[in-house]
């Protein structure tokens, strides 16, 4: 071995490796972060909002410091259907100030920010170069020999490996870690990102310049089952559709042409007029939650964030970023102790509990049933019709035929769909039983 | 950009996904930042190809970097690949694909992210 020695090696500097790799140096860790993009966030791809409450813990001045586009104070939830829409807006105020709660950020910016701040801590970040095995040596007390680089034959030494490589775990495969279901379970994310001047987003929203608006979009993808996505930046819009592979393979219908549909949509289409496309991306999303976390540490690897299936996607929540950074920490703590010798007991066992203590496992534990309830046909097709259609016909004025009562309106909109009326209701039942 | 047309909206068009003209893919990928590698970093094995019925790679992959030849073969180009990873999970056959991430940094840079 001719490469420095490290205690720990971090594969992928997004927000889960270079949050492993900020704790495991202030820990008193030599810690490389090697990251495949030309710069941290070069590879990554996400929808918009971050909720980073969770960076308190180990970056307490990050609302003075993140390189942020806008603080979201308006959440809506958007149902279409055909021509029509039904939008639930909460509007608060207060959250655009300190402690703020969701803020969207573009990915190169942010990445890059959080890697610095790893680097800060004495890290090596090592970047424009890939990953593409882990070595092991025949000593239990030490399996770890170290990483192969793509630009390299020599391994890079060091004795815990954290894979923080995202969705498409090629390294958690290759070690057999990741859990056999998980590619069942993917999605696909399409984004465009659209130039528009600060000035016609904060009056089209109804916003000021340093607050945005985050829309969650259900129904308008079919036959693709999915969801979509508006997110305000400071001068550039991301819209973006999420679908599941199985839905693509079955149906063979392109993800970008349901995002074009979406865009196309009556009460899209005037919030990204006049804008131009600067930036098209894809990116695949887990979903497989809890049940496919896969084998979490074995033999002195630690796997976190995506690699692991920690993002919750679950309706009116995709939250992946703070998710990551909890899980990156975690592993970060874990893979020091590992390193020096320090763990007590079985170090495997001792991370899984501490995942599953964390608010990551909690979550996405409780909520276990909620994606695939999400991905289902009454949520995807029935919800968004009889939504629309009951709404319509209150909405509507029927003079001089009496009004329809609402009992009526949902009862005929559910027929519209063409459902039967007891399975829709208890498929709701069980939505609602899944989100308990 | 083409110009697109007024009225793209019709009432039944959310049953079936029309495929939309405005834009090419060509045209949506122009502005993207591709550090291109000298060596692909997929390559497809066309003689498994060729066995394969389903080729969910040409319409899934959202950069629509898979298509049937005239001779029925598939083609592929690697250089504007958006390093998803679709095709190598939706793939029907064992071995079509071998699927590698860029190395040194190429490929893919995104702006935004
Ligand atoms: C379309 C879409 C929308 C989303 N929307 C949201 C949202 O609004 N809010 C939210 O919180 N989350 C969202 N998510 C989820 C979020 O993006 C992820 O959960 C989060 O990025 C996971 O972080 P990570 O660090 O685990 O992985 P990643 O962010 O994927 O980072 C992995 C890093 O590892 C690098 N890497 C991979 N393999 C190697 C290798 N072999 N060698 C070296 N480097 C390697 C990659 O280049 C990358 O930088 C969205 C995701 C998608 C795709
Ligand atoms: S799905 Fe796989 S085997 Fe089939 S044509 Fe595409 S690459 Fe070839
Ligand atoms: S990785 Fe994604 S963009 Fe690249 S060829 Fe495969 S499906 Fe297409």
């Amino acid at each position: 071995m001719t490469s420095p020695m490290y205690d720990v090696v971090v594969v992928g500097a997004g927000p889960a490796g270079s949050a492993a790799a900020i704790t495991a140096a202030r820990a008193g860790a030599r810690v490389a972060l090697i990251e495949r993009g030309i710069y941290p966030g070069a590879k990554s791809v996400y929808g918009g909002v971050m909720y980073l409450k969770v960076l308190d813990r180990i970056l307490p001045k990050w609302r003075e410091e993140i390189p942020f586009e806008r603080w979201i104070t308006k959440r809506q939830t958007m149902v279409l259907n055909g021509s029509t829409s039904v939008t639930l807006i909460y509007h608060d105020e207060n959250w655009g100030q300190d402690p703020y709660n969701g803020v969207t950020c573009l990915r190169s910016n942010f990445d890059s920010w959080l890697a610095s701040k790893a680097q800060m801590e004495g890290v090596d970040l090592i970047t424009a170069t890939t990953v593409v095995d882990v070595k092991f040596q025949k000593e239990p007390s030490a399996p770890v020999l170290g990483v192969i680089l793509s630009n390299s034959d020599h391994a890079v030494g060091c004795k815990s490996v954290i894979l923080a490589e995202g969705a498409l775990s090629l390294l958690a495969d290759r070690l057999g870690l990741s859990s056999p279901n998980k590619s069942q379970h993917l999605t696909l994310g399409v984004k465009e990102v659209l130039k528009l001047d600060a000035a016609t987003i904060n009056e089209r929203f109804g916003v000021t310049y340093d607050q945005g608006v985050d829309i969650e979009i259900l129904g308008g993808l079919s036959p693709l089952v999915g969801g979509a996505f508006l997110y305000t930046n400071r001068d550039t819009i991301s819209v973006g559709a999420i679908v599941s592979l199985e839905s693509l393979k079955r149906h063979q219908v392109r993800a970008e042409h349901a995002l074009e549909q979406i865009k196309l949509h009556p009460s899209i289409k005037p919030l990204i007029k006049f804008s131009t496309q600067v930036e098209y991306l894809a990116h695949l999303i887990p979903e497989g939650g809890w049940q496919d976390r896969g084998t979490l540490m074995d033999q002195g690897v630690y796997v976190a964030g995506d690699a692991a299936s920690s993002t919750l996607a679950a309706g009116m929540w995709l939250e992946g970023v703070n998710y990551a950074i909890e899980m990156g920490i975690t592993a970060g703590e874990h893979a020091v102790r590992y390193a020096k010798g320090d763990s007590v007991g079985d170090a495997s066992r001792l991370y899984q509990d501490a995942v599953k203590r964390s608010f990551v496992g909690k979550n996405l534990k409780k909520l276990r049933y909620a994606p695939e309830v999400m991905l289902s046909e009454p949520i995807q097709r029935t919800l968004p019709i009889v939504l629309n259609k009951s709404i319509g016909s209150l909405f509507t004025v029927t003079d001089p035929l009496p009004k329809p009562g609402v009992t009526k309106a949902i009862f005929s909109a559910i027929k519209e769909a063409h459902v039967a009326v007891v399975p829709t209701v208890k498929a709701l039942l069980k939505t609602i039983w899944s989100f308990k | 950009m083409i110009q697109k047309p007024e009225k793209s909206w019709g009432k039944n068009s959310f049953k079936k996904i029309r495929p939309l003209t405005y834009m090419t893919m060509t045209e949506r990928l122009s502005k993207n930042n591709f550090f291109i590698d000298e060596h692909p970093h997929i390559v497809v094995d066309r003689s498994i190809c060729a066995g394969c019925e389903q080729r969910t790679c040409i319409s899934a992959c959202p950069a629509e970097l898979f298509v049937e030849l005239h001779d029925g073969s598939i083609g592929f180009n690697y250089e504007q690949c958006l390093e998803c990873g679709t095709c190598l999970i939706l793939c029907s056959k064992d071995g079509a694909l071998t699927w590698n991430y860029p190395k040194d940094g190429r490929g893919v840079s995104y702006r935004y992210g």
